[in-house]
């Protein structure tokens, strides 16, 4: 498992899906793969660097691991948040009766197999798996 | 025209089919998102209500982009326009169809 800390800014956003990325790109994962796993990282980094902490600053760890499975888990000390409770959106109205807002966890839930949440040692843990699939050692 | 390494827009007024057409390349993301806004914003408030989004170039598309694009969108029917998405990618197809508005806004 490798991991990276940095502070919870949009700043970082670069940084961080270079850490994710190098890694996967190392481990062969197909371009596909990377960028459905790319969309869910950057929205759940988002959510951290935009709530966890603010108005205050905090830093975030990223770990990701691909043995079995590419696992990546964030944890930061902000605020207890956790963004799985959020309502799903209202896919089935018009545009025009639709929240403009409140995609981006439901994406992560669509992109990864499984994303879960704990509040451990005064920290959000957020973990997220997806099965490597035309993957080559 | 908004350019930075990831990520352009350039707009062009289609005065055949009367929309101002916004051409975008690369990176819709948290980072990128804030100038498309501020483009589309300012159309919106010099009257050009009818958009056209290219998105042929665009290989990332994040929710908050989708935000962006959504607010336009309610905003530009409003005032009696219209926005739409023309020729997108297949990342803007893929995630747009993930929250189901591949069939009306492209």
């Amino acid at each position: 498992m490798r991991n990276v800390v940095v502070k919870a800014s949009v700043d970082n956003l670069d940084d961080v899906l270079g850490f994710v990325n190098g890694y996967l790109e190392l481990h062969n994962c197909q371009p596909y793969l990377r960028f459905q796993i790319d969309t869910a990282v950057e929205e759940i980094f988002m959510n951290i660097a935009n709530y966890a902490y603010k108005p205050a600053e905090g830093y975030v760890t990223i770990r990701i691991s691909a043995e079995e499975k590419i696992l990546i888990r964030f944890e930061d000390s902000g605020k207890p948040y956790n963004p799985l409770e959020q309502a799903s959106p209202d896919l089935d109205k018009p545009v025009m009766a639709r929240k403009i807002g409140g995609l981006g966890v439901f994406m992560v839930r669509q992109l990864m197999d499984e994303v879960a949440y704990t509040r451990a040692d005064n920290k959000n843990v957020l973990t997220m798996t997806k099965k490597i699939e035309n993957y080559v050692l | 025209m908004v350019k930075s390494e990831t990520f352009e827009i350039t707009k062009e007024q289609d005065e055949e089919q009367g929309v101002a057409r916004f051409t975008v390349i690369g990176r819709v993301n948290s980072k990128t998102s804030p100038a498309l806004k501020n483009e589309l914003e300012d159309a919106l408030n010099s009257g050009e209500v009818n958009i056209v989004l290219n998105m042929f170039q665009v290989e990332y598309l994040s929710s908050d982009g989708i935000r962006i694009i959504l607010k336009i969108y309610k905003e530009a029917e409003q005032a009696g326009g219209k926005l739409r998405i023309e020729k997108p990618s297949e990342m803007v197809r893929s995630v747009l169809g993930m929250v189901a508005l591949n069939g009306m806004l492209i």
